[in-house]
């Protein structure tokens, strides 16, 4: 018996999938030169520029931002404020799951707690942050950081407790003792469990970070956008946004690339072991 | 033939909202070293209930299961159990996967990834060494749990509807392929099914269960041996026996003692 004879079927090639990814490209870029030129055709009615700038002038501002240093010198504090909110959120999630996870009556007594702080929208704690940490960036780092810590540890703890009892019992028949179980079936787990916690929290650790340069700051591309609104700088605004946007896609990449490097032997969110 | 497995006066009772349900009322089986015995049965007569109690898993209410001649009182190292659902570790892949129980008993790496090999390409899984589970269709992941099973070289094998969840044409290979890895081998083993004709052709014996676990046939099968799995359903020996063993589940009221 060969393994030719189990069917393996997945990877069905289509002869003419370039074809159309090619025309779905095309597409794309058609809707965007034609929503530019829309943009840029309505800016010219009277007054319009006001509320919406244009294509042109929002053009000129990044170029402007770009020769004098102003777009580097933001994004570097947004994404500053981003990766240390993440990392130590993350970390701290992971830590907390760990230690919480298995103690089933602890967790019990703090359940509403937890779930109490956790639905306190984040944003509502950002006064109270700028009297502890002031303005500067610590106040922005931990606002990241409650947002991804919360995360990350409800699926670490979930992680910890939804380990499949068949495969607790599959290397208890084995002859695994408790230790082995913990370290070769729960840790492993919950580990692939924070994993998702994880991926999912890396783009709300730049809300919370653009969060806290809204509130209150003199820096960042949070306060790039609230400060041009102030002065009615319409260009400003979008010229902001249009960084924001390469950098929330930028993480959402990153996302992809965290999700197709574990997909292989990830735990479904369903905690099942195969889709059958 | 001496007796490996003992099952005495087994009962097994369980709680559910306080209420005591009875799983298995005194049953009593006697299983030969290196036979291939199969335990048929309608759902719910207790057939995984007592399975799980040779493999140590659980505990009798009343009544004692001994194991070459000690009690059964916890996991042993010389069974092997293989459940109907997969239970591969998702996070390794196969080879690590069948390394598992080596593993466990610290056994050299190099050693253990040598055994791992030769048991993967004894199931026919050469190739997929470096798969994990999720990329495994359901006939290679059992085939992975045949070798992790096999790999901790058992004298009794456990097997609790291990093929029930892989279409028609699938099975009868999985089950040609057990024939196969077991004859010779001196093995011990008790393959639990609701399959009449999965018992019939794989077994030296089938004990029909009833309700609470009673036995309402015990049919020793004389087909001769190699089997294929699917020449042997065509045989007329094969149907006389069907039929036996279909009256023994239908009218399972009336109690037929043991023939053989």
């Amino acid at each position: 018996m060969t393994t030719a004879a189990v069917p393996t079927g997945t990877s069905r090639s289509k002869p003419r999938d370039g074809a159309r990814r090619m025309r779905i490209y095309g597409w794309r870029v058609a809707l965007l030169v034609v929503t530019i030129a829309a943009w840029q055709g309505i800016s010219l009615f009277k007054g319009m520029a006001f509320y919406i700038s244009s294509p042109a002038a929002i053009g000129a501002r990044e170029l402007q931002w770009l020769a004098d240093g102003t777009l580097l010198f933001h994004t570097t504090i947004t994404l500053e404020e981003t990766v240390a909110g993440f990392i130590f959120g993350a970390v701290a999630g992971v830590a907390a799951g760990f230690v919480i996870g298995p103690q089933r009556d602890v967790g019990e007594v703090l359940d509403p707690f937890i779930i109490a702080l956790y639905s306190i929208p984040k944003v509502a704690l950002a006064p109270l942050f700028i009297v502890w940490f002031g303005i500067g960036i610590w106040m922005k780092i931990i606002l990241a950081m409650v947002t991804v810590f919360f995360i990350v540890f409800f699926n670490t703890v979930a992680g910890v407790r939804n380990v499949d009892p068949d495969l607790v019992n599959a290397v208890w028949l084995m002859g695994g003792s408790a230790r082995e179980i913990l370290f070769k079936v729960i840790v492993p787990h919950a580990l692939s469990a924070a994993l998702t916690g994880v991926r999912i929290a890396i783009p709300y650790a730049l809300i919370g970070a653009i969060v806290g340069e809204l509130i209150a700051s003199n820096r960042g591309i949070g306060y790039l956008v609230s400060s041009a609104a102030s002065q009615f700088d319409t260009a400003g605004v979008f010229a902001a946004l249009i960084v924001l946007t390469i950098l929330a896609t930028i993480l959402n990449s990153l996302v992809n690339i965290v999700d197709r490097r574990t997909s292989r032997w990830k735990v479904d969110a369903d905690l099942s072991l195969r889709p059958n | 033939m001496n007796a490996l497995v003992r099952v005495e006066a087994v009962s097994r009772a369980f709680f559910r909202r306080d209420t005591e349900h009875v799983a298995l009322n005194a049953v009593s089986l006697e299983i030969d070293s290196g036979s291939f015995v199969c335990i048929v049965g309608p759902s719910g007569c207790g057939k995984s209930t007592l399975l799980n109690m040779i493999a140590g898993l659980i505990a009798p209410t009343s009544g004692r299961i001994t194991n070459a001649g000690t009690l059964v009182e916890g996991p042993r190292l010389n069974v092997g159990y293989l459940t109907q659902k997969d239970t591969l570790l998702p996070w390794r892949d196969v080879l690590r996967n069948v390394e598992m129980p080596l593993e466990i008993r610290h056994v050299a790496p190099a050693e253990r990834t040598s055994k791992a090999l030769e048991l993967i390409d004894v199931v026919g899984l050469r190739g997929r060494e470096r798969a994990y589970p999720r990329e495994l269709s359901g006939g290679m992941a059992r085939r992975a749990s045949l070798a992790r099973l096999l790999i901790a070289e058992p004298d009794l094998l456990l097997l609790d509807e291990p093929f029930s969840a892989l279409d028609a044409q699938l099975r009868q290979e999985m089950q040609n392929e057990l024939l196969r890895l077991w004859s010779g081998s001196g093995k011990t083993v008790v393959f639990v099914t609701h399959d009449l004709e999965e018992a019939i052709a794989l077994g030296d014996r089938v004990v029909v269960l009833g309700e609470l676990g009673r036995i309402v046939r015990d049919e020793h099968i004389a087909l001769e041996r190699p089997r294929d799995v699917i020449a042997i359903r065509r045989r007329p020996e094969f149907h006389a026996i069907e039929a036996r063993l279909w009256d023994a589940l239908a009218a399972r009221d009336d109690v037929e003692p043991a023939a053989s």
